[in-house]
């Protein structure tokens, strides 16, 4: 029978799971049928009741007594039913249900939770509980130094409320640039690899169309190659329906938005790697979308990229006729590799430098190039007749270079004579060679023009012997200035004090006094008559102070010795060798050749800074006489005049950036180690392989003759082909990850700088 | 019959459709997730953010227990989306973390999580594992009752016993029931019992009793049967305790830690907006 209505919830009352306080005698089986108040006082006190067995001592009514009509069902088990009787009606203390157990308990914890967060907030310390991880270890002295407080907001613009008190408010980003931007400066630019904007349009636009995603360019035309991004610019130019959507995506310039963090997540730990960065996030943007490196990945083109040079160096002459007539191996490794240092490509090098590679052949044949000095200066003959003619202006001109029109007029002379505005029309008949019998109708020419130069040597001899190295230096930069119709830059201007550097002025008062006979000072000598011995006039010592000291026939120093009507006393003059450069002047250094009448330097091998020096200007002068009208002669073997061959190896380019710059042209362009590319390689690992270690295996001679005087764009290797790497490279073998090879961050320009072209694709 | 059948049938249907339902919302999820971590974008967020719904979800099941008075459906039907979601979002959390898991926070944030969802697994395996053995029993003891009765059995096999004293062979069964059921009427199971009920102790005690049936007449034979009888309610009744505590403890640990899983899931967020890249 359904029991309905009060009667049921007195006999049975039901459970109700949800009330915050139940009955204290619950557990004893005599739980009160009303059960505790809403705020847990027990029922049996409730205030209506007046047979409240606690207070008055009386029977309960009969509302206490059905309440203690609760009987247990237990099946088999007899009734407690007594036991209401012996505890009767007395109050009970009511406990706190389950679900209100479970409620207090979870609002508690709530809480507390609540509250020691924000304990911990309020906490020096709470950089150190909320932080979300350490930092890598790059950047780990950010969060762990003890020199900063808040050292959150060094990286989080919005951590703490100093920034935005300062009104210094920068985004997280441009954190990060602060920082880095020393070795990657264009970090604010926030594009793709750092390119510019303009670059990576028109890398996008050639790899879209070189891949038929562009349909059609409409008025684009995309020159492959092309450094202008003019027509890409307007987004308005190639709103075309013609155009591809990635187009469309990528003319938006909120696409070409980088965020550091976007790669670069930071927290995960001291040993995490912050360049680590899957391959697929990599091919997000790119057009050319491919699974792995050997499958699909674009086939290398022009890799290694040719590059500009500064030697002349081919391979292929050197293995097939130099190596081999001497049957000596061509180990590659002997003039790239130094496994002592690390370059941009690891331990191979462009070359190891001329001593450790070029100077066991060549550096015998450097140094005999100028055996006898490198004349610089030398008297041109004349004939007595023009001597005695006292309108020439020539009279001291000395007996030994009176036997008639001939002689030549070095590049250094013929550079100092230049200044002389007088020796055009002279210097114009002059050939190149500056033989003067070479000159054109030399018959009818060759008088004036020799009788015209031997002036304006004697000119430039008082000349410099009045003013010393600043006429020098003042003919030098007047010649160049002409020459190249404009202002020196500081390397060239560095060029010309090297030119002077070392060139003794005394030497031109030796010329005057042993060539013309002339007194130092200005004061006319007795001409001379004949040549002394040879004295050479080196920087360190000085013959002709030598004989002063012995008693010539200096006046002042009969003077000294007082005694200046006695002839002084015959001194027994020890007896001299005749001049010679690699005997006398073995370590360097300028001289005079009186015998032909000539003045001499003798150069210290390689890397002789005068020679180097005089090259350079050789090659300037030369490349801005070749489009002078001034000159009709070509001018462009000066600097095969200058001994040691310097310019058969090293390739002096007239519009190499160097040769204006404070760079050295002198020095073999190497990778930098500081510039970043697109494409990075090692060869350090590649080398321990006995399969490549020979070079051979990827470096291999291009068919055909290398041109050895090629400075701009060379390279006399075939370029390498996807599968020499992918050999190697595959899954399950060396890596095959994109920043494997590939930097993101670049500092060159893809396609301005010819050293970071190697993209291979 | 027809009708427990068609209920059955309705349930397993039902549970096809929302677990197919999770696993598409995973896969989807997991998808999204990668096209976003592949698009440079930030997946973190993406899965963040997804959670943080999912999570909300999970809280409907409280308020629909509060709003008995409007029709909201069914709270089991509740429950049980509770439940698919609850397995989705703990799919989601195992995305969205990075493992190891660093700082004192993150780490402290996670462990709640995971001893909320992990408490939500166990309870929706024992939920459905638990009334098969308790149904082995055969009577059903209400969890809140069950101190009462028990102490009711205690009274009545002490009755009992007394009882037994006033017949002769009874002197038998009151030092048995002194040295050997006593204890077990009086004590409480041991810890080990309420994680690993066994009938053990109930076995043995029956065995016990029946060896005494040599040493009694009909009278103390009569007794013993309804000793036995009581030993074996009062063991059902411990059963019933442990295996019902264990549901509740594990329940109340799910949802006593559900506001605080709350209250450090709206601080970390708070945190993540503070400290991501861009200025407030």
């Amino acid at each position: 029978m359904t029991k309905v209505g009060p009667q049921r919830d007195v006999t049975e009352p039901r459970f109700r799971p949800n009330t915050t306080w139940v009955c204290g005698h619950s557990d004893l089986g005599f739980a009160c049928a009303l059960g505790p108040t809403s705020n847990g006082k027990c029922g049996n006190h409730h205030p209506t009741c007046a047979h409240d067995p606690a207070t008055s001592g009386a029977p309960a009514c009969s509302s206490c007594e059905l309440a203690c009509h609760k009987r247990l069902n237990v099946e088999g088990t007899p009734s407690p039913w007594r036991e209401c009787e012996t505890v009767g009606h007395a109050p009970c203390v009511p406990v706190r249900s389950a679900w209100s157990v479970r409620n207090q308990l979870a609002l508690n914890l709530a809480l507390a939770t609540a509250g020691i967060l924000l304990c911990m907030m309020a906490f020096p310390q709470r950089e150190a509980t909320f932080v979300p991880g350490s930092l890598s270890s790059k950047h780990a002295q950010i969060l762990d130094n003890r020199v900063v407080s808040e050292r959150c907001s060094l990286c989080h613009p919005n951590s703490h409320t100093l920034a935005k008190a300062s009104g210094e408010i920068a985004t997280q980003d441009e954190l990060c640039a602060r920082c880095h931007e020393g070795h990657l400066p264009k970090l604010h630019e926030r594009s793709p690899h750092d390119l510019d904007r303009a670059e990576v349009k028109q890398l996008t636009l050639t790899a879209l169309a070189s891949r038929g995603l562009l349909v059609s360019f409409g008025q684009l035309e995309i020159e492959k190659g092309s450094q202008s991004a003019g027509p890409y610019d307007s987004p308005s130019s190639v709103n075309e329906p013609a155009v591809a959507p990635q187009l469309q995506a990528l003319l938006t310039s909120s696409e070409l938005k980088t965020e550091c963090a976007s790669c670069h997540v930071e927290h995960h730990g001291r040993q995490s790697d912050l360049q680590a960065i899957s391959d697929t996030r990599c091919q997000a943007c790119h057009a050319k979308q491919f699974t792995s490196f050997g499958n699909g990945h674009p086939e290398f083109s022009n890799y290694p990229a040719a590059q500009p040079r500064r030697i002349a160096f081919t391979h292929k002459a050197h293995l097939e006729k130099h190596f081999s007539k001497k049957n000596e191996p061509f180990d590659c490794s002997q003039c790239h590799v130094d496994s002592n240092r690390r370059g941009g490509v690891g331990s191979v090098f462009r070359t190891l430098g001329f001593e450790a590679t070029c100077a066991r052949c060549h550096n015998e044949s450097i140094n005999a190039a100028a055996i006898d000095g490198w004349v610089l200066l030398q008297l041109p003959s004349v004939k007595p007749e023009d001597v005695q003619q006292s309108g020439l202006g020539l009279s001291d001109w000395p007996s030994t270079a009176q036997f008639g029109y001939e002689g030549s007029i070095p590049l250094v002379m013929r550079a100092l004579l230049t200044a002389d505005t007088s020796l055009d029309t002279a210097l114009k008949r002059l050939p190149e060679s500056g033989d003067i019998q070479s000159i054109a109708e030399y018959a009818k020419l060759g008088r004036d023009t020799t009788i015209s130069l031997a002036g304006g040597a004697r000119a430039l001899i008082g000349d410099i012997a009045a003013n010393g190295q600043v006429a020098w230096k003042m003919r030098l930069e007047s010649v160049l200035t002409t020459a190249l119709a404009r202002e020196l830059s500081p390397r060239e201007l560095k060029l010309v004090d090297e030119l002077c550097a070392g060139l003794p002025p005394d030497v031109f008062r030796q010329m005057q006094q042993n060539w013309f006979g002339e007194r130092v000072g200005g004061i006319a000598e007795n001409p001379v008559t004949a040549p002394q011995a040879h004295r050479p006039v080196a920087q360190m010592a000085s013959v002709q102070d030598e004989d002063r000291l012995l008693g010539s026939a200096e006046p002042n120093e009969d003077l000294l010795l007082g005694s200046v009507s006695e002839p002084a006393a015959p001194l027994v003059m020890p007896k001299q060798t005749k001049l010679r450069g690699a005997i006398h002047v073995v370590q360097g250094g300028w001289y005079l050749d009186n015998e032909t009448l000539s003045l001499r330097y003798m150069p210290r091998g390689h890397s002789d800074a005068t020679l180097a020096a005089w090259s350079e200007f050789a090659t300037l002068w030369a490349g801005a006489k070749v489009g002078s009208s001034k000159n009709s002669v070509p001018l462009t073997a000066f600097s095969k005049q200058v001994p040691g061959g310097c310019t058969q190896c090293h390739v002096l380019n007239i519009h190499d950036a160097a040769l204006r710059n404070p760079d050295s042209p002198w020095t073999a362009i190497s990778n930098p180690t500081t510039a970043r590319s697109i494409t990075q390689f090692d060869h350090t690992p590649h080398l321990t392989l006995p399969t490549v270690s020979d070079c051979k295996y990827c470096h291999q001679l291009a068919n055909g003759q290398a041109e050895t005087n090629a400075f701009d764009l060379y390279c006399e290797f075939k370029s390498l082909h996807l599968e020499q790497c992918s050999a190697c490279h595959r899954p399950n073998a060396a890596s095959t990850s994109c920043t494997h090879c590939h930097n993101y961050h670049v500092t060159v320009p893809a396609l301005a700088n010819p050293l970071s072209a190697g993209t291979g694709h | 019959m027809d009708a427990t059948q068609g209920r059955l049938a309705s349930l397993r249907r039902r549970r096809i459709i929302a677990s197919s339902l999770t696993l598409l919302a995973v896969i989807a999820t997991a998808v999204a997730v990668q096209s976003v971590a592949n698009r440079l974008g930030d997946a973190s967020t993406a899965t963040g953010w997804t959670l943080l719904v999912a999570t909300a979800g999970l809280y409907l099941l409280s308020l629909r227990k509060k709003l008995i008075q409007h029709r909201l459906g069914s709270v089991s039907a509740w429950l049980q989306m509770h439940t698919y979601m609850g397995s989705f979002a703990s799919i989601v959390f195992l995305m969205h973390i990075g493992w190891p898991i660093r700082g004192w926070f993150e780490i402290a944030l996670a462990t709640c999580f995971a001893i909320v969802a992990v408490t939500g697994i166990v309870l929706t395996y024992m939920s459905r594992v638990l009334p098969k053995r308790l149904s082995t029993i055969k009577q059903d003891f209400r969890l809140e009752l069950i101190p009462a009765l028990r102490l009711s059995v205690t009274k009545d096999a002490h009755e009992l016993a007394i009882h037994s004293a006033s017949f002769g062979e009874g002197a038998t069964l009151v030092e048995f029931y002194q040295i050997r059921l006593l204890p077990f009427f009086l004590s409480r199971r041991s810890w080990f019992y309420r994680f690993v009920p066994t009938g053990f102790t109930r076995r043995q005690l029956l065995r016990e009793l029946h060896d005494l049936d040599r040493y009694l007449a009909e009278q103390g034979l009569q007794s013993r049967m309804q000793l036995a009888t009581m030993v074996q309610t009062k063991d059902d009744l411990d059963y019933h305790y442990a295996l019902q505590t264990r549901l509740r403890t594990l329940f109340v640990m799910h949802i006593a830690l559900t506001w605080s899983l709350a209250v450090m899931i709206a601080i970390h967020v708070v945190l993540v907006y503070r400290f991501q890249g861009t200025v407030l």
